[in-house]
């Protein structure tokens, strides 16, 4: 079976613990944790090709203006050997789309090319939603996403998942 | 630090196990557990068993891992609840796994960084709303400048039907005066100047209303008798009286007297306070007494009605404001005004209520006693030039102008007035501000410029005319607002045939 490192990544607060949860286990919590280090999760998903084993690499959030260095080193070293990137950003935080893309065009340039798609997350809050995504390079899917309620979770993986099964 | 002793290494060692825990595994070519060590046997990782594959999550560390050259440490790996660091070194051919469980540092360091999380995001959310009330502010701004647009456009309509209210009311007067001086023992035609009185007073209102308290209209103060007005409240209020089955009472403490202020204003005042008592009060009756002395007029309202609440008096003034349950009639202006107009004229208001018992409105305003002689109207002598373009009311001063002697030419509109202003020896031009052709102001610049010694008065219907006066130029002698007091005419245009 295909086994592919998927990284989370992107700003603190977005809802990436959240999404993997959701996703995973089908499960939410309103209470928000913030993430240290990496939690590393997995689950199968059926492709139109073949089961595909998304190894999912949930890992602390970026912080842009943070004076400590630690965490983005610590970022760093999870990124290594990545398969794909989840770039997660929070709909109603417009500069969130900035860290995700940042942490993206990074790897991209001192290691390989991998695909990636974006997840505008907190779908569910439209009367504050301030996103734009005018930035956004036209090879990234954009799913709006929820992981209060699920809509487009499940969608946004699976349309990974067959990414990656092309591969 | 510097080369040590094997013994020290030995020892350094020892310590560092004792304290931290740790668990090294060791891997064949094909990701199988050959061995498993502890450092200390009650810490222990589930799933780590020798001759088994590693775990999916140690797996995926392991191939991050093999792309590196050198070993690689990833830090705060969640495993099964805990928090450990692991160190993979080695090859594809053969590697070991140091795990070292950081929990403890972990747990301390997620605390500072939760804290600082929060932080953020409640500054980022402050931010937002300190930008969303920007944006409101903005809002705010743009809607307080329509709104002062919608409310300049408001009070140009009010002056504007003001205007076209006041000079057909202004025709009325003139003519129940004459009727009055050809029917002296008639009282139709005092019914007709009464009526033409309120009619006045609520049309001033509409443009107080306008005026907003923002301009400081100039005051017309004029001979009158009192017991005229006392009569004309008590007849104007008569009818209501009886309607509702109510008492009315109107009493002055002097008769006879000739007194000088603003009659029109002072119409409003009591019109405004006797309307008001009477829509409050259901049973009992209203009264209204006048008493002067030290030249003050002294008047008091007073009802049988439900009465004011002591927290409501001071509300009672505010716009559109009705006190009370039930109360949907009048514009809730009326009180407003009053207080306005009292305070413009130097006067004061007090009010003294008590619910369930009724009300008493107390108004005291600067009103000299003068004389009861009737002015002497001697007869004049000249030419006037009157310009209107209302046709009644030409008629109306040309008779009042040639009962005092003099010769009226009469003109409707600026075109007329230029051209018989040319055939006519005209030293004095009476002319309104509003012509259908023109503006009558300029109208007299235009003929002052052609007879240098011609003396202008200016009318108008517009309550909103202070600047006409200071803008009219020389030779005005001065500005008169309609309906115009027939004496006060007099006086003027006398003064402008002399010379100012």
């Amino acid at each position: 079976m295909k086994s592919a490192k998927v990284c989370m990544v992107g700003a603190f607060g977005v809802g990436k613990t959240s999404l993997v949860r959701r996703f995973v286990h089908q499960q939410f919590d309103e209470r928000y944790h913030t993430t240290l280090g990496v939690k590393i999760d997995t689950r199968i998903v059926e492709t139109s090709n073949e089961p595909v084993k998304l190894v999912l690499w949930d890992m602390e959030g970026a912080d842009p203006f943070e004076t400590d260095k630690r965490p983005l080193t610590r970022i760093q070293s999870y990124l290594k050997g990545a398969h794909a990137f989840i770039l997660v950003t929070d709909g109603t935080r417009p500069a969130t789309v900035k860290t995700a893309l940042g942490l993206y065009h990074d790897f991209c340039r001192n290691h390989q090319y991998i695909p990636a798609i974006m997840l505008a997350n907190k779908a569910d809050l439209t009367a504050e939603w301030r996103f734009d995504d005018s930035v956004l390079p036209d090879t990234i899917n954009l799913y709006q996403t929820s992981a209060l309620d699920g809509q487009n979770v499940e969608e946004a993986f699976m349309a990974l998942g067959e990414i990656l099964a092309a591969l | 630090m510097k080369r040590v002793s094997r013994r020290a290494a030995h020892y350094i060692r020892d310590e560092l196990l004792k304290r931290e825990h740790f668990i090294v595994i060791a891997l064949d070519s094909g990701q199988k557990i050959v061995s498993v060590n502890r450092s200390t046997p009650d810490w222990n990782l589930p799933g780590l068993i020798r001759g088994s594959v590693l775990p999916d999550s140690l797996a995926s560390l392991l191939d991050a891992a093999s792309v590196a050259a050198e070993p690689m440490v990833f830090p705060y790996v969640e495993l099964n609840g805990f928090y450990v660091d692991i160190h993979v070194l080695g090859d594809t051919e053969s590697a070991d796994l140091v795990i070292h469980d950081v929990s403890a540092a972990h747990e301390n360091e997620q605390v500072l960084q939760q804290r600082a999380h929060e932080n953020s995001l409640l500054s980022e959310q402050h931010a937002a709303l300190n930008s969303e009330l920007a944006e409101l502010n903005e809002e705010l701004f743009l809607r307080r400048r329509q709104a002062e647009r919608a409310s300049a456009a408001k009070s140009r309509f009010i002056a504007s039907m003001s205007h076209e209210f006041r000079s057909p009311i202004a025709s009325i007067m003139g003519y129940a005066d004459l009727l009055q001086a050809e029917l002296p023992d008639s009282d139709n035609p005092k019914a007709l100047q009464r009526a033409s009185w309120h009619l006045l007073t609520l049309v001033e209102n509409l443009l107080e209303q306008a005026r907003d308290g923002q301009e400081n209209i100039a005051l017309n103060p004029t001979r009158f008798s009192l017991d005229r007005l006392t009569n004309d409240i008590e007849a104007l209020f008569r009818a209501q009286s009886t309607a509702k089955g109510l008492g009315f009472e109107v009493k002055s403490s002097r008769e006879g007297i000739v007194v000088e202020c603003d009659e029109l204003r002072l119409r409003q005042i009591l019109i405004n306070l006797v309307s008001n008592a009477f829509r409050y009060t259901q049973e009992g009756e209203v009264s209204v007494h006048f008493r002067h002395r030290d030249d003050k007029l002294y008047i008091r309202v007073r009802d049988s009605g439900r009465g004011i609440e002591t927290a409501d008096i001071e509300r009672i003034f505010e716009e559109f404001t009705r006190v009370g349950e039930g109360n949907t009639s009048g514009a809730g202006l009326g009180l407003t005004i009053t207080r306005q107009l009292i305070k413009r004229m130097g006067g004061q208001l007090k009010v003294e209520s008590e619910p369930g018992t009724g009300s008493e409105f107390r108004v005291a305003i600067p009103c000299p006693l003068v004389p009861d002689d009737p002015a002497e109207m001697p007869p004049l002598s000249g030419t006037v030039l009157w310009v209107d373009d209302d046709q009644d009311i030409l008629s109306l001063y040309q008779v009042v102008l040639e009962n005092w002697g003099l010769v009226v030419i009469t003109a409707n509109s600026v075109a007329q007035a230029k051209d018989l202003f040319n055939k006519h020896d005209c030293a004095v031009v009476v002319t309104d501000v509003h012509l259908t052709d023109g503006n009558g102001v300029e109208l007299f610049r235009h003929l002052r410029a052609q007879q240098p010694d011609v003396t202008g008065i200016i009318i108008s219907g517009s309550g909103l005319v202070d600047l006409a006066l200071e803008t009219a130029g020389e030779g005005v002698h001065t500005f008169l607002q309609k309906p115009i007091d027939a004496e006060l005419l007099y006086k003027e245009i006398a003064a402008a045939f002399a010379g100012g």
